[in-house]
This record gives structure tokens, sequence and C-alpha cells, in this order.
């Protein structure tokens, strides 16, 4: 791959790849998992406090894509990250980056409901005990609320902080986790297919909350379900076989997309 | 041939004419498991039996009461209970004279006779009671003393009185003496205030477990301060922090061959290293354990790891998701998650450690040790090998002991066992 | 409307469908009122500005299309959200037709002042317009509140209409076989008066759709249709 490709990845990607003000940054991204290539070459930039969503068949990459975000792909050994992704100018893969901190601004929602086995306050206060966000209990208690209650879920555990956190519903669990993730006050959370093992209704009120939390976080969802991208982003991305095929506004995707393979994908030609 | 497939009716036709056939086939296969269980449990209840039966009498043992002048310038000459002045002074003297005023032998081979009648601890326990309670001087008071492990034996019926005198370990008049004892009412049975409390001695009826026990106590600990916090980490750093590649799995598989190797190994290893190149003394718990611990330690190592392996990822991602460093997520996370299995695992090491005695006899762990060790430095014997040398003795009452020290082993190794199935109930969470 | 969805930008997207489509019902109400009042008054500037206003109609029904295209695509209506979208393309459509002959009306009436037209008796121009009115106010009521025991009388209501724009049409026939100069006058007469007609009959559509809505079927009996103009040839 020669170095002057930074347009090259713009010859296939259709659509609006830049944002204005973008909060994150993606140039010319390709991930190997040994010799398999499972993204290659992606450009794009995720916007300061948008939905964007990325759609596309099983096995696009759209996943292993958003852990580039806060290197989450680091914890697989045989994973080789290429490209540029940056943060406000600095590039989150430079051996100079610590992972730490920047998982703090950049926090994870996870498909599969995880909340620590503690307490539901615990859950919440773990992550600003760790980074040293609080200054004394009061200060705790405090984050614990706000964050609880931005996720919408205060008034349903107010009174019992001390139960264990799974012993919530599966739609309670992951606003656990959305408030888990809030409670570092990151920039952006990235979600991966945060909905796939929950019901309709506990879907439907973790999609009204993204709506809610998207005006004070950038938020990226990773979705097979092209009626959930459809609902709630603004900005919707399409991925076929590691590469980006195209990315704009979600009313002009659904409505006229440019690309045929999105065409196709969208009205269920393609699998 | 016509290969297709079967139509849905001959398909069910099929299956129902051959349900039969499989009904009996399992039916059989059932019968033959219950018949192998109903066997296993026969065994089971046998081995208990004989166990209990043998055993549980060796809890008692026979006692006769004599009543014991309590005169203070007898028995304490220099008057402030020192053991110098227990010593100078006639306990035994006073315990014969009761003694003799029951039975009345004449002339000295029979007082000589009669004297051997009470176990030779007669002494130390009225030390013992006087230490205790010095409001005992002055008194006339009735105390049981245990009788001599011959004297035990006939009275338990093992020695008989059809036996012809010179094949016999007691002569007929001992047995006389016995029988007027027997008359007054003077002898009973009771439960061994030596059995527990009493520590190795050449007299039978005097022996007990309690020095062994605090010998195993001690040893354990030793190795369980060892071997516990090496084995966590080691299979903390093999799963979590090394890289997997050819020296890893090269561990790994050594690690499993030393599980399986004889504990005599490991005695001998102790022996050779600790004892001859280190120079530490031997038959000290510090050793015993140490040998133990490189014992247990595969045991340990393997089942943690099988611990923190059976953490989901999904804990792991969540941890290092919020922005948790390596070290956070395995000590606030995957640690306390495997502990249950790490504990369980250690539970029942220690448990395979209790038993053992070949490693424990190479390192000299066999001597006979009256006193009861009071820290990992001093010389100590444990359960196991205590029973194996009880089981050497020829004394009929040994013989006793031996099985009720065997069900006081099992007993302390069924609740070790239980406690590991507590304590993974207790400590198992739901994620 | 009060049921409220999970999701409140969906609310927020229906509403804002519905605000457009009645912005343009009132709009067209309100020329259809004007043309019907400028044909009494015949006040050159006041028709000028019907015509002219007719452009505001086009760019809401368009606005009301592309809203209602959207959420189709983006939300997946179901049940009576999908039925409500599908009515309101329609009845969009339908409204800016009306506004398309409310300036054909008044384009014809700026002609009649031309002509010099006065009041012919028995061709009651306002009277037949100001009942249409009456049915265009109703039907958006009806629209509204979701009423379909209004919207069936309202179709019902049709039949006057109907009658009046036959007897109409036979006076003017009439009267134009007898003055031979009348006939510019008269054929601009007869096309007002049936511009009138079709509006009650769009009108009507627009009252069958509210039955669909609320019922999710079609309003069966047949229409009472009285228009016989098409039927007969008068002697």
């Amino acid at each position: 791959m020669s170095n002057n490709n930074d347009l090259k990845s713009l010859d296939l990607t259709v659509g609006d790849v830049f944002a204005q003000n973008p909060r994150l940054k993606a140039r010319n991204v390709s991930v190997f998992y040994g010799d398999n290539k499972a993204i290659d070459n992606v450009t794009i930039d995720i916007g300061n406090k948008e939905v964007i969503s990325f759609i596309g068949p099983s096995g696009c990459g759209k996943s292993t894509f958003l852990r580039c975000f806060n290197r989450m792909n680091d914890t697989i050994d045989s994973c080789i990250v290429k490209g540029k992704i940056t943060i406000d100018d600095e590039n989150i893969y430079d051996k100079k980056i610590d992972v730490v901190p920047l998982r703090a601004r950049i926090g994870m929602v996870f498909q599969k409901p995880n909340p620590f086995p503690k307490s539901i306050y615990d859950n919440v206060a773990y992550g600003p005990r760790i980074h040293g966000l609080s200054e004394n209990k009061d200060h705790l208690d405090g984050i614990v609320e706000e964050s609880l209650k931005r996720a919408g879920l205060w008034e349903e555990v107010s009174d019992r902080l001390d139960s264990a956190g799974t012993g919530l519903s599966g739609g309670q669990q992951q606003r656990l986790c959305i408030a888990r993730a809030i409670a570092v006050s990151p920039e952006v959370i990235l979600m991966d297919e945060p909905c796939s093992a929950l019901d309709p209704i506990a879907t439907a009120k973790i999609e009204e909350l993204i709506h809610e939390l998207g005006n004070d976080y950038s938020i990226v969802i990773v979705t097979h379900s092209m009626q959930q991208a459809a609902r709630v982003s603004k900005r919707t991305a399409y991925f076929h076989l590691g590469k980006l095929i195209e990315v704009g506004r979600t009313k002009d995707i659904f409505t006229r997309p440019q690309h045929h393979q999105t065409e196709a994908y969208i009205s269920g030609k393609i699998g | 041939m016509n290969k297709k497939i079967i139509s849905p009716s001959d398909a069910s036709n099929i299956v129902r004419k051959s349900i039969t056939k499989r009904r009996t086939r399992d039916n059989r296969l059932k019968l033959f498991g219950r018949i192998a269980i109903g066997l296993a449990v026969c065994f089971l209840l046998i081995l208990f039996y004989s166990i209990f039966t043998k055993g549980y009498p060796g809890f008692f043992q026979y006692y006769v009461t004599l009543d014991i002048k309590f005169d203070r310038d007898r028995i304490d000459p220099k008057g402030d209970l020192s053991d110098n002045s227990l010593f100078d002074g006639e306990a035994s003297k006073i315990v014969n004279e009761s003694l003799y005023s029951i039975i009345q032998p004449k002339g000295r081979k029979e007082k000589k006779l009669a004297k051997k009648i009470v176990s030779s601890g007669k002494d130390v326990r009225i030390a013992k009671m006087v230490k205790n309670n010095p409001s005992l001087f002055g008194t006339t008071t009735s105390v049981k003393f245990a009788l001599d492990d011959d004297v035990d034996s006939f009275l338990r019926g093992y020695i008989k009185r059809e036996t012809p005198e010179n094949e016999r370990r007691i002569s007929d008049k001992v047995i006389q003496f016995i029988d007027i004892l027997n008359e007054e009412g003077r002898i009973s049975y009771e439960f061994s205030d030596y059995v527990l409390s009493g520590s190795a001695s050449g007299n039978p009826e005097m022996a007990g477990i309690k020095g062994a026990f605090i010998g195993s106590m001690l040893t354990l600990s030793v190795c369980l301060l060892i071997a516990f916090p090496l084995g966590v980490a080691t299979a903390v750093y093999l799963e979590e922090i090394a890289k997997k590649n050819r020296i890893t799995e090269f561990i790994e598989v050594n690690i499993n061959n030393l599980a399986a190797v004889p504990s005599v190994v490991f005695g001998i290893m102790g022996l050779a290293i600790f004892i001859s190149i280190f120079g530490m003394p031997r038959s000290i718990p510090l050793v015993g354990g140490m040998v133990l611990a490189l014992m247990t330690l595969p045991t340990i190592i393997i089942s943690s790891r099988a611990a923190i392996r059976a953490v989901p990822p999904s804990v792991r991602d969540a941890a290092y998701g919020i922005g948790a460093s390596k070290i956070q997520v395995i000590f606030h996370h995957v640690i306390p998650l495997a502990m249950p299995g790490m504990l369980t695992g250690t539970i029942i090491g220690m448990a395979q450690a209790l038993g053992e005695t070949a490693p424990l006899l190479m390192i000299g762990m066999v001597a006979f040790i009256v006193d009861i060790p009071n820290s990992v430095l001093d010389p100590g014997t444990v359960l196991p090998v205590q029973i194996f040398m009880w089981a050497d003795f020829a004394e009929r009452m040994f013989i006793q002991k031996t099985s009720a020290a065997i069900i006081v082993l099992l007993g302390f190794l069924i609740s070790m066992n239980a406690l590991a199935v507590y304590l993974r109930k207790k400590l198992e969470r739901r994620w | 409307m009060e049921n409220t969805h999970i999701s409140s930008s969906f609310d927020k997207d229906l509403n804002k469908l519905n605000d457009n489509l009645l912005k343009l019902g009132n709009t067209a109400l309100d020329q259809f009122e004007k043309c019907i009042n400028n044909f009494g008054t015949q006040n050159l500037e006041e028709i000028k500005t019907v015509i002219n206003s007719d452009k505001i109609l086009d760019d809401l029904d368009d606005k009301v299309q592309k809203y209602g295209f959207e959420i189709i695509a983006l939300r997946a209506p179901q049940a009576a959200d999908l039925r409500r979208i599908i009515v309101a393309l329609k009845i969009a459509t339908i409204f800016e037709r009306i506004g398309d002959y409310s300036r054909n009306i008044s384009n014809r009436t700026k002609l009649l002042i031309d002509l010099k037209y006065t009041d012919l008796p028995g061709v009651n121009i306002g009277k037949m317009g100001q009942k249409t009115q009456t049915m265009f106010e109703d039907v958006l009521d009806a629209y509204i509140n979701e009423d379909d025991k209004l919207a069936v009388k309202i179709r019902n209501s049709d039949v006057k209409i109907d009658k009046m724009h036959t007897e109409y049409y036979l006076e003017i026939i009439s009267h134009m076989q007898r003055k031979k100069n009348f006939a510019p006058t008269g054929a601009h007469l007869l096309f007002i008066a049936k511009n009138i007609e079709r509006v009650a009959d769009y009108i009507t559509d627009v009252a069958e759709q509210i039955y669909f809505l609320v019922n999710g079927r079609v309003l069966s009996d047949h229409r009472p249709k009285a228009d016989k103009t098409s039927l007969k040839i008068p002697n």
C-alpha cells in the first residue's frame, strides 16, 4: 500500500465521509486477524454529538471496526491495526498514548448486558473510583445518582442500590451498563449491538435513551437491524466485506441510497 | 437399493415396532447401573461399619475408682506446687496404699503385681489435679485411674481366663485382684480422657493423638501458607499474563505431570535438598509443610487455572472497556470470581496433604515425640504417621486406639471436603 | 393525537406531518372561501391574490409528501399509524387539487367581470359555494376529531350539491338557447358550477378516507349520486 492513498479509499466510499467538527477521525484504517483482512482501508469521521450507526451483513467487519476506536482489539493477540485514528488530533495508536484513560474518554456498551457481579452502586461507582474522579463519598454518590438518572434507571433502583446488579431484568441491566459508561464522563460512547439480546419493549426504551444521550455524547452504534439504524441514528454507514461502501444522512440512505450495493442490502436483496 | 427418505407413515411404523427392543435395552442398562450402585453402597456401608465398630471402643477405656487421701505434706513436700516438689512427693505411694487397702496383697511379689494394675500415669494425674485445685489438700476424694493396658484387654475379653497361665499376659493372681475390685463395683468403662488429650506414649492406655493432631495442624498450616499464594500467583501468571508460546506449553505439561508423581518422591527431594543441602533440622513441621507444599502446588495450580478460565470474557471486556488496567482487571474482577474454584481446589489439596504419610516418613517425622510441639520448629509428627506407628505395636489396646485415630482422621477429611462444598455454594456468584 | 409512542422522535415526526397537512387543508379552505366571495363582490384585487397564492398549496403538498415518505422509510409504521400516513398523503393531494379548482374559478370570475356578467336568476353560485364551503369546514373537523359519523353525513350531503348543479346546468343551457350572445358567459358559468361540484366530490373523497382511517375498511355502500347531467340531453 503506497503512502498517498489518503483519497484512494474515497474512490470506493460513496457519500459524506467527513463531518463538520469531528470528534474522531479514522484515516485508511485496515484491520488484520493474522493473514485475514477484516477491514479494508476505511476512512470516516465521527461527528460531534451525533448518533451514527454502522450497518451491514454479518461478518462485514463493523464490530471489528468499532472496537478499533477504544483499542479493545488490543486484547486479541492476533489482531493488527494499521492506519490512523485520531481524537483531538492525537493518534490513539501512538506508542505514547496510555490506553487506560483513552477508554474512559471513549466508553463501550456490549451486546450482552454485562454488569459486574457487584451491587448496582458499585457497578456505577467502579469507573470513577479507579480513575480517581470523585473527591469524597458525597461526590461519588452524586455521580452515581446523576449517571443512573441519565440512563433512565434511577427511579426504578434508587431504593435498592445495594442489591446485585445481576438481579435486574435484561433491559435494566443494559441501562445499568450505559450508566456505568456515563459515570466516567466519556466524550464518545460506542455501542456494539446493544439491543440484540433484548425484547422489543426494552429495545424501544433503550432507543429512546440513545436519542436523549445523543444531545450530550457522540454515539456510534453497530446494529444488525437496519430498521433500528433507521429509527435511531442521524448518519448511517454501510459496510460490506470489510469495505465502507456508503455513508450519509439516514434519511437519504433509506429513501434514495446512492450505491447499488446499499440499495440491495436495504431492500433485502442481499443478506 | 432404493435409497430415499422414508415416508412419515412408514417411519412411524418402523419406530413403533422397534420401541420394545429399545425399551428392553434401556431397562437392562438401568438394572445394571442400579446393581452396580447397590454393590458400591454395600461395600461402602461395610467399610464404614467395620471402621466404626473397631474404632468406637477405642474412645473408651476401663477405669478403677480409688479413694485417695490428699495429704499435702506427702504429695507436695516443698509446699509450692512446683514440678520438682511434686516429683519428690509420694503420690504413687498414696495411690498404691489405697489400692492395697482394697485388694490386700500378701507379700512383696503380690504387691509388685498389684502395683502394675493401675496405669503408671497415676502420679501425673494426681499432680495435675492438685495443681488445678489446691483445695483438694486435706480431703479424701474418689479418683478414677486408668487401668493398665493388659488389665484393660482382659476386661474387654481379648485375654481369656481359659487360656493357660503361661500363655497369658496377666497372671491368675492379678485376675483375682481384678475380680475383687469388680465385686466392689470399682471398675467402670468410661470415655477415655487420654485418646484426644494425651500424646504419644509407650503405654497404650495413656497414648493419645493430641500431639500428632497439633503436629498435623502445624504442618498443614505451613503447607497452606506456602502453597496457596504461590499456586494462585502461578495460575494467574500463566493464564493472564504470560504469552501463549512453546515455553508456557512446556510449563503446563510439566505441572500436569508433577500432579501425578508419587508423593514419596517429594519426600526424597525434601530429604536431599531441605535437610542435606540447606541443613534444616529433621522432623519439624516446617520442613514437613514445605515438602507437602511442593506436593500440593500442582493440584492448586491446575484447579486455579480452570477457575480462572471459567471467568467469562464478558466480565473482562466490561472491565477493560471502562478503562481498568490489566492488574486491576485481574485483582478486582478475575480473582474474586475465580476464588470459589480456587478455594475448593486448595481445600481438596489440603485434604490430600492431611493424609500423606510417605513423604513425611522420608524427612523423619516418624520419631517418638512425647511433648506436644509448640511451634513449627519443634519436632513433631502427624496423624497418619502416628496411626502407622501404632499399627506396628503389639499391645491389643493400640489396635483399638489406632482405629479410633483413623476415625478422627476420616472425620477430619470429611469435614474438610464438606467445607469445600459449602464454600463453593456460598461463594458461587451468578453472572 | 393522544396515543404516544415510546420513541418521542416518532411522535414528533407524526405531529410535523399532521400540522403541515392541516395547514394545507385550512389554506385550501381559505382559498375556496375567498374565491366564492370574490364571485359575488367581483373584487379584482382579491381575485388576483387568490390566483397567486396557489403556489403555497403546492409547496405544502410537496412537504407533506416528503414527510410521509420519510416516515414510511424510517419508521415502518403499523396499523393505525400506517393508515394515518397513507390517508394523509391521499388527502394532501386532494386539498392541493381543490386549490387548483379555486384558482380556476377565480380565473373564470375575472373573465366574467370582463364580460360584464350580472346575476342570473335561478343560478345561485354563491349558495352552492357556501354549501360546499360548509362541507369543507365539516370535513376538516371530521379529520381532526377522527369522527367517522360526521364523515358519513358529509358524504351523504353531496347529493344536494349534485341536485343544485343539475338545476343550474339546465337553467344556464336554456338561457344560452334563448340568447345567442350569452354563450361565452354561459360557458364560464357552466365551468364554474362544474368546478364547485367537483370540489364537493373531492370533499366526499376526503370523507371516505376519514372513514377508512377510523375503521380500517372502505365505506362500502354506494355513494348516492344525483348528478344526471352526464346522463341526459336537455330538451
